[in-house]
């Protein structure tokens, strides 16, 4: 697909998105049944749940073209990889905002160094390494490749995250959808957690495919530039 | 200039939005059952519930300017 095509792919899927958050939104205010323990901030767990499992896509999707572009050195997969890790930023930072404006009315506390946060604002710091090492090198490519390998430890994490509730004594609950003998929410509820990560990983999609295409046109300008100089 | 303008803006309108909406919640949620009307007692869930909503409209609506821009920058380069 052309640079310009998959712009107009990714700004589609992004209204495609926004209006589908629209939705969300109003299910959420009007149509869901209200917990009857944790009352209206029970609410925000149909954007904080998607938005998590958003930003761990993303992180796994950096993680998987960063260990390809180490392989196969593809300029392609490179700029894969630091699209996929600015959508799990952006997803992870909504994660962990909206986390705490939950915790302050269910726990009542915004923040406890309990094993899911911590590690969960662990992998933040990690991604936000990933793109102060592309930077911090004078040779551009070895920049990407430390970056690749920031990019492989940090979602290694993702699978301490899910089950550090399982092993450890967690204020998060224990998993609700994601467990072997199947979902334990109600239908209702489960149902707009369902078309709420759907919205946002469509989100995720059309943002990622416009960050692509900006990765595209830059390297487009970096090689002239070299030819610029060869010339 | 115009686009930011125009972006701002659709942020404003969608923030009003999110607050009618929150709105319509919290006055529907006097006509709940007794038990389910202990949880809303306090109007402060509501504010974080409102927050949190906006949060993401704001993180979203932020990406895509940060990218238009940068993409214009990139495209002006390209033209020089």
């Amino acid at each position: 697909m052309s640079g310009n095509g998959l712009r107009k792919g990714g700004v589609a899927l992004t209204v495609l998105g926004l209006i589908g958050l629209l939705a969300v939104y109003w299910l959420a205010f009007f149509w869901v049944s209200t917990e009857i323990r944790q009352g209206v901030a029970q609410r925000i767990f149909y954007v904080h749940v998607p938005a998590a499992w958003t930003a761990f896509l993303a992180f796994g999707i950096a993680a998987l073209t960063s260990a390809m572009y180490l392989w196969l050195r593809d300029e392609r997969l490179d700029r894969a990889a630091v699209s996929a890790a600015e959508g799990g930023m952006v997803f992870g930072t909504i994660m962990l905002i909206t986390g705490p404006l939950w915790g302050k009315i269910a726990w009542g506390t915004y923040w406890n160094w309990e094993p899911r946060l911590t590690l969960t604002l662990l992998l933040w710091f990690i991604f936000l390494g990933y793109f102060m090492v592309r930077s911090a090198t004078d040779n551009p490519e070895k920049g990407k490749r430390f970056a690749a390998v920031v990019a492989i430890v940090g979602a290694l994490d993702i699978p301490f995250i899910h089950l550090s509730v399982v092993w450890f004594r967690s204020l998060h609950p224990e998993p609700v959808v994601l467990k072997p003998e199947g979902p334990s929410l109600p239908g209702d509820m489960l149902i707009l957690l369902l078309a709420s990560v759907a919205v946002f990983q469509i989100l995720f999609f059309g943002l990622f495919l416009f960050r692509y295409s900006i990765e595209n046109v830059r390297g487009e300008v970096e090689s002239r530039a070299r030819e610029a100089t060869v010339a | 200039m115009k686009s930011t303008i125009q972006s701002a803006l659709s942020v404003f309108v969608l923030i009003l939005a999110a607050g009618a909406l929150g709105a319509l919640g919290a006055q529907e949620m006097t006509n709940l059952p007794q038990g389910t009307r202990i949880a809303a007692q306090s109007l402060k869930p509501y504010w974080h519930v409102f927050i949190a909503y906006s949060v993401v409209i704001l993180a979203v609506l932020g990406w895509v300017i940060s990218m238009s821009r940068r993409l214009a920058r990139l495209e002006a380069q390209l033209s020089d």
